[in-house]
């Protein structure tokens, strides 16, 4: 004899802080009882929740949460108390205790299957080999920093406060986010956010070196502020929108429009103070070129003739500011 | 050496400058054979009968035991010019047309006729950059006192003359003829506001490498003296205070160039936009005789660690040059080649002009990579070394530009900077840089400043400058 099986009437979610659902219980019957001893049908591990909290009611086909004469009552997502019996249709969320519940019926209609994205470049974040790798090619890349910018013997011992300098903005960098994190997302990730902050730092100086060889070799020092605005936008907003990723659970496009969001401000807020100091008076001369090693060099050179022709055009500009 | 140098040109540049139309070698040696104080202690009536004589032999052998002061003589000569002259001294002040205070303060004297005082141009150059906040007054030690109209400058020779309403004195008379070597002469002033003085000091001829005639004063002269006037023993105006180095070392502009400037007085004071226009004019006409004796075809180069380079231009430059070797903590070698002019002119205490310098430096290295000798050298082509101050009234800010450029069969990269000044039309600072690309383990970086020239000038002379260098290897 097969046994007797009937179609639940819905579920009942437990979510967590973020909306995402953590546990759900399908409903068979007219009531389910809902607290943190072990008898209930649902058990809830939640210290502000009595031993028998709250009843799922169903009458007519709507369910209804019911208060057993709890201490904490039940509560609205914002924490104010709700009457003693509330409907749950229309996906109304409340909270028993400090636990979010939700009734879904079995005619919710469901979200589309996202496709599997086996080669998601993303996912290598969450590798710890690949953590570690960004962590110490960071280091890497400063010590590399430091020794092309020196001009006498070099001692590693020397670089230590170089090199700490760097451990603890990253440290410092990720154990913000990673209150954020626990908050929001009730999870650290702190190894995963120092990875994404190192790769920002990563991605930033090797940017600004490459667009140094760059300028030099093709003449167009006067692209070298775009190119370390433009550095800036990128380092930002991806490191914005990789922690974002991994602590909400907002949609990709909303993040990624958020991050770019700040990452701008920010240009601009450098953009506009680098502006002011340009019209400060300053009286010697203030330029930034790339130098580099003769062999790197691509363009053509100009004649004087050529040169200085260029050079009367700063008479114009000079003369203006009389 | 050169920090001592450096700074020994600082401290001249803030001071002053001299030149004028002083009288010849011939004159000068004409007057070497008849010095005041020869004339005045001695003669043929002295050494010419028996009491002369034993006389002398006293007076020398006193001196040998210390009894007789040799100066005890010219003492009575300083009491005697003071005495005589002093009523030609006023203090010069300047004050804040608002708060009526004095904010600076220097010294003049009378000259020529109808009220008119010689001072420096830097004593009173508040009047003619800011004309609306200050106003100048003299004070003479009888008590009178009355207020001065700028009357004529001379920027280039750091000079002035203010005309009073009254005549509080009688006026200097300016020497014709220059003193000799060790003659002495007597400065006159009021330094620190603390009253007239009188110092003894040394005439010590015209200073060498300089664009205009300087005269080297062995004597204190300090702050407040500025525009008084240097006697010999006729109580005539040899020259005008205007600078110290320090330690007796002063200087003082000849006589000659104030002779000048009252020569071309105008019938009426000027406006200070027609002040503003001679300055203009006196500066461009300083430019210009800089550059004829600089723009000679082809420009003097030397070789310089393989690169030939413009090198001891002309002889109002002053040149020198070292070497730094790598050391233990050092992975290069620096040597480096330097000249500049002291004929540095004070517009305003916030900007000076008529500076010309250029520096030459090899840097090589045996012990660094392409890829770091570059990046430090990258750094120190972005520290640009000269600068010669002004303020945001005076000039623009400097705009730039830069390029690889090949010239004298070498490559380099250069940057060019200028600035124009904000109430002299058609003046310009100039800045000139540029790195070889000759080898990855040795660079020529040269720098060229250029105070105050025109436009033609700052283009031409930059080119010239940039094509003159070359690589010898």
């Amino acid at each position: 004899m097969e046994p007797v099986t009937c179609a639940p009437l819905g579920y009942l979610e437990i979510l967590d802080k973020a909306g995402r659902v953590t546990h759900r219980t399908p409903v068979h019957s007219q009531s389910l009882r809902i607290g943190r001893a072990f008898d209930n049908d649902v058990i809830v591990d939640d210290p502000y929740v009595c031993p028998y909290h709250g009843q799922l009611i169903m009458e007519e086909g709507q369910p209804k949460m019911a208060d057993l004469q709890s201490i904490n009552g039940i509560a609205d997502v914002s924490g104010r108390p709700l009457p003693n019996s509330v409907s749950l249709a229309k996906g109304h969320v409340v909270h028993l205790g400090r636990t979010p519940f939700r009734f879904r019926a079995m005619d919710h209609p469901l979200v589309p299957t996202l496709v599997a994205t086996r080669n998601n470049p993303l996912r290598i974040l969450f590798k710890p080999l690949f953590l570690w790798g960004m962590f110490l090619l960071t280091l890497g890349c400063t010590l590399l920093e430091t020794y092309i910018g020196s001009t006498e013997e070099f001692e590693l011992l020397k670089q230590a406060p170089v090199l700490l300098g760097v451990v603890f903005l990253v440290v410092i960098w990720s154990t913000l986010w990673s209150f954020a994190s626990r908050v929001v997302a009730h999870r650290w990730h702190f190894g995963t956010l120092c990875g994404i902050a190192c790769l920002g730092l990563l991605f930033s100086i090797m940017a600004e070196t490459g667009t140094e060889y760059l300028c030099f070799a093709l003449a167009l020092d006067g692209a070298l502020p775009w190119a370390s605005h433009l550095t800036l936008f990128l380092a930002t907003g991806a490191v914005l929108y990789l922690n974002l990723r991994l602590i909400s659970s907002a949609t990709g496009a909303l993040l990624a429009r958020f991050a770019a969001g700040i990452a701008l401000a920010l240009v601009l807020l450098t953009w506009g103070m680098q502006y002011a100091e340009q019209e400060n008076f300053d009286s010697s001369p203030v330029y930034q070129v790339t130098l580099k090693a003769p062999f790197w060099k691509v363009s053509g050179s100009r004649t004087t003739e050529e040169f200085f022709m260029q050079g009367e055009s700063l008479f114009d500009g000079v003369d203006e500011e009389r | 050496m050169l920090s001592h140098l450096m700074s020994f040109c600082e401290r001249i540049k803030f001071i002053g400058f001299i030149g004028g139309d002083m009288p010849g070698k011939d004159q000068v040696r004409d007057r070497s054979t008849k010095p005041p104080f020869r004339r005045r202690s001695g003669g043929g009536f002295f050494f010419g009968s028996q009491a002369g004589l034993i006389a002398a032999v006293v007076f020398v052998a006193g001196l040998w035991l210390g009894m007789v002061s040799p100066g005890a003589a010219e003492t009575v000569s300083a009491d005697r010019i003071y005495a005589e002259q002093k009523d030609a001294l006023v203090q010069v002040r300047i004050s804040d047309r608002v708060a009526g205070s004095k904010s600076s303060i220097g010294s003049g004297f009378l000259v020529g006729d109808q009220g008119l005082i010689a001072t420096n141009y830097h004593v009173i150059s508040d009047l003619v950059f800011h004309p609306a906040d200050y106003q100048a007054s003299f004070f003479h030690e009888n008590g009178q006192s009355g207020s001065l109209t700028l009357t004529a400058v001379d920027v280039v020779h750091d000079l002035a003359v203010l005309r009073a309403e009254i005549a509080p004195g009688k006026p200097l008379r300016l020497a014709r003829i220059a003193p000799i070597q060790g003659e002495k002469l007597f400065s006159l002033g009021n330094p620190h506001d603390l009253g007239m003085t009188i110092v003894e000091g040394t005439y010590n001829g015209l200073l060498k490498q300089s664009l205009y005639k300087k005269i080297h004063f062995t004597g204190s002269i300090n702050p407040g003296m500025s525009g008084g006037p240097a006697l010999n023993y006729q109580g005539e105006v040899v020259g005008i205070n205007v600078a110290t180095a320090g330690n007796q070392l002063s200087f003082l502009v000849p006589a000659g160039y104030l002779q000048d400037l009252l020569d071309t007085l105008p019938p009426a004071p000027p406006g200070n936009t027609e002040i503003l226009e001679i300055i203009r004019k006196q500066l461009l006409a300083n430019q210009k005789k800089a550059m004829d004796l600089l723009r000679r075809h082809p420009l003097k180069t030397n070789n310089f660690n393989g690169y030939q380079v413009p090198d001891e231009l002309s002889d109002f430059l002053k040149c020198w040059g070292d070497r730094e070797p790598e050391d233990g903590e050092r992975l290069y070698e620096k040597s480096f080649k330097s000249c500049s002019s002291t004929d540095d002119i004070y517009l305003s205490s916030e900007h000076e002009t008529g500076s010309f310098q250029f520096r030459h430096e090899v840097f090589s290295t045996e012990k660094m990579s392409p890829t770091r000798f570059s990046h430090f050298l990258q750094g120190h082509l972005n520290n640009p070394h000269m600068g010669y101050g002004g303020d945001e009234d005076s000039v623009s800010n400097y705009q730039c530009t830069s390029d690889f450029v090949q010239h004298g069969g070498t490559e380099s990269k250069v940057i060019f900077c200028l600035r124009s000044y904000k109430k002299l039309d058609g003046l310009y600072d100039v800045f000139l840089t540029a790195n070889s690309l000759t080898r990855s383990e040795e660079a020529l970086h040269t720098t060229l400043y250029m105070g105050g020239i025109n436009r033609e000038n700052a283009l031409g002379f930059s080119r010239e400058f940039l094509e003159a260098i070359s690589w010898n290897r």
